[in-house]
């Protein structure tokens, strides 16, 4: 079963994402910050990882630094209220795993197409190889 | 306080009174909710004593320095000088030098910090208006207690004793379409600006208000316009 992780420091955002995702077919996971996704990431081996980019404890590039040092390399999408620049948001994807930006408040079915979207690609790219 | 409510029939008319209200306002602390854009809130600087030239302080919890400088590029101040503390964008990149118009700094994890940043905000930009966006993340970052955030309110009421803060009015901007984080503190609050689209009754404490005013109008949005 596809696995998906849920990273948010607000509860009510933690739940309402990870019921959603149940309702698609996924397993799911929450973490409710970096540090705890660190710790619960080789455990639970995500394929994808919802992230939200201002939570307290480790910076967002801290998180993703860490991040390449397991052997889990989920693909990672940033659900978050901070706007960037477009500049900015291309030195997020370039750091690795980042797959999309969704910026909060985010409307539902778009999100649920954005996961599945990649999921999908990385099936295929699985069925390819 | 007596809250009361503007009520006006007529688009042209409520534009004229917005905008009458803030051009002679002075001293304003801005606290915003998440739901408010960038824009929006430029609107209403724009609109607030368009005839003096002001110094803004702008306390940024939501966007980058980038960002903002990107989106006063296309739509700019006009008779504002604005200084920004962003306290985002220590959190995805590598520290930046500070700037002539930008402090970084990260983000205030209690009441304490967020003092200390506005203190020293004030300080540095000798600061005609305050603006904190926004109070919501505020609110999500650091988890303060009821408590707490009166005393954030308290202690922004005590700018006054500031020799450069003279403090008439504290306006909270609040977009009512959104759903989520409708229960945010209002007392204290001397002005709510708030987009009334939503049929959904939004149930905020109302204490201490003084005014509730349409940004739809700022927005110049004319869907009941007759």
């Amino acid at each position: 079963m596809t696995k998906i992780m849920v990273v948010d420091d607000e509860p009510d955002i933690r739940e309402m994402l990870s019921l959603m995702m149940q309702k698609e077919g996924f397993e799911t996971e929450t973490a409710v910050d970096g540090s705890d996704f660190l710790k619960k990431i080789d455990d639970f081996q995500p394929d994808l990882v919802t992230l939200d980019i201002m939570m307290p404890g480790l910076m967002t590039i801290e998180i993703l630094e860490k991040l390449q040092e397991k052997n889990c390399k989920p693909k990672i999408i940033i659900l978050t209220v901070v706007q960037y620049s477009e500049d900015e948001k291309k030195w997020l994807f370039e750091m690795g795993n980042v797959v999309d930006y969704i910026t909060k408040p985010f409307n539902i079915d778009t999100f649920v197409e954005t996961v599945k979207k990649h999921l999908e690609y990385k099936e295929h790219k699985v069925i390819a190889s | 306080m007596d809250e009361d409510v503007i009520t006006i029939n007529y688009w042209k008319e409520i534009r004229n009174e917005i905008s009458d209200i803030l051009k002679d306002l002075k001293g304003i602390i801005l606290l915003t909710h998440n739901s408010m854009e960038f824009t929006d809130i430029v609107d209403i600087l724009n609109k607030t004593r368009p005839d003096h030239f002001l110094s803004v302080l702008y306390i940024s919890l939501i966007r980058s320095y980038e960002f903002m400088k990107l989106a006063l590029d296309k739509k700019p101040l006009d008779n504002k000088r604005i200084f920004f503390i962003d306290c985002v964008s220590g959190f995805a990149f590598p520290p930046e030098e500070n700037i002539d118009d930008c402090l970084y700094h990260k983000p205030p994890l209690n009441l304490e910090e967020m003092k200390e940043i506005i203190g020293y905000g004030i300080e540095k930009s000798n600061s005609d208006i305050i603006v904190l966006d926004s109070l919501t993340q505020f609110i999500n970052f650091s988890r303060p207690t009821e408590h707490e955030i009166t005393d954030l309110y308290k202690f922004l009421r005590t700018l006054k004793a500031s020799s450069n803060i003279i403090q008439d009015t504290f306006i909270l901007l609040y977009d009512s379409r959104m759903n989520m984080m409708q229960n945010l503190p209002k007392m204290y609050i001397d002005m709510m600006l708030y987009d009334s689209r939503m049929s959904m009754v939004q149930n905020l404490p109302k204490m201490y208000i003084d005014m509730i005013l349409k940004v739809e109008v700022l927005k110049e949005i004319s869907w009941w316009k007759d």
